[in-house]
């Protein structure tokens, strides 16, 4: 994907600096993000050691600035590749400063938070960078 | 065709300091009956609300406190509540009725609804402040079902404090509705779920929300 990676780094900036980022005490986090061209919505969760805490990134008083960052970036791709993704998964680790992010292009539930799985999905959503 | 697996990058250092000593210390609750805080106005469509001219109002409804944030001539920017009881469907009163009809005025569109910024069924009659110029779609169906799902994990035994601003602030009709909510357990005190959803103010929103069935997996 060319010319993209402005697009993860603002992205990462943005979530890096959100409301819950700031609020919370973390090593690593992960964020889903299910977007449309018309709704976006997200959860995720701040990992400290054995800690786990649910956080969503979003700004008070702000225009939904996350939310059209990442559309700017799904028709961006879209542009390149003829596909939208529904899903996006984005990993930070703060100590090391890395950002990951992954794309589901098929259902859009790729890692939806599944109650019926949460403990599991809380250790599946950790990130790994090694 | 370019890759599409994960991608890597790095942050520069200026990110990586802890942010521990910003953690927020305010009881949420009385953050809520103190209205300390001001709202910042970002690319209004009229002349610009500056944070003194914005007003507070609040309201009690049984255990469910709400707070609006509204600009000086009385248009709603933001509410934030916390959401203890669902009293179901209530008959609006005729006030009500009319302040529905009449939201937005102007610049409300024919295929616009008076929506409630907070559901009817949480806080009852408020009148203008709880009232803003809603797609009807948008606010029969998307947003109906983020308050059902808010209805559903109250009816559980879970409390939601939730925040919801309309964007641009202070005006007519709203582009942006931004809804983040937290569930919080009351046992344990914990928040056991956060979720921020972004909605246009549009027809043809998709809502997909934590079923009823599955919200106990929740309990912390």
């Amino acid at each position: 994907m060319n010319g993209m990676n402005h697009y993860i780094l603002e992205i990462g900036e943005l979530i890096i600096n959100c409301d819950d980022a700031k609020e919370e005490d973390w090593n690593t986090l992960t964020i889903v993000y299910d977007i449309t061209d018309s709704h976006a919505a997200n959860s995720g969760f701040a990992y400290r050691n054995n800690k786990c805490i649910p956080i969503a990134a979003g700004y008070s008083g702000k225009p939904p600035i996350i939310s059209n960052k990442i559309r700017e970036f799904r028709d961006a791709m879209a542009e390149q590749t003829g596909k939208k993704f529904k899903q996006l998964l984005i990993q930070m680790e703060r100590e090391t400063g890395r950002i990951k992010i992954d794309f589901d292009f098929d259902k859009g539930n790729k890692w939806t938070i599944v109650p019926s799985r949460l403990k599991e999905m809380r250790e599946e959503l950790r990130p790994k960078f090694d | 065709m370019p890759a599409l697996g994960d991608l890597l990058l790095t942050f520069g250092k200026q990110n990586k300091k802890p942010h521990a000593e910003q953690k927020a210390t305010n009881d949420y609750e009385q953050a809520l009956l103190e209205p300390a805080y001001v709202q910042k106005t970002v690319n209004p469509p009229k002349p610009a609300q500056t944070p003194t001219t914005n007003k507070m109002e609040k309201a009690m409804l049984d255990t469910n406190p709400v707070v609006w944030t509204l600009a000086e001539d009385g248009t709603p920017i933001s509410a934030e509540a916390i959401l203890r009881k669902n009293f179901g469907s209530s008959k609006r009163s005729h006030t009500e009725a009319r302040a529905q009809s009449q939201a937005g005025g102007d610049a409300r569109l024919s295929t616009d609804d008076g929506g409630h910024i907070i559901g009817h069924r949480f806080i009852g009659n408020q009148g203008a402040q709880n009232l803003f110029p809603q797609n009807a779609n948008l606010n029969r169906s998307a947003y109906k079902k983020m308050e059902n799902e808010w209805a559903d994990w109250i009816d559980e035994g879970f409390e939601i404090r939730l925040k919801v601003e309309l964007d641009p602030p202070g005006a007519a009709r709203p582009d942006n509705i931004k809804a983040r909510y937290e569930v919080i357990d009351p046992h344990t005190k914990n928040r056991v779920f956060r979720r921020e959803h972004d909605f246009q103010n549009q027809t043809g929103e998709n809502f997909s929300r934590i079923q009823k069935k599955d919200m106990r997996s929740f309990r912390s």
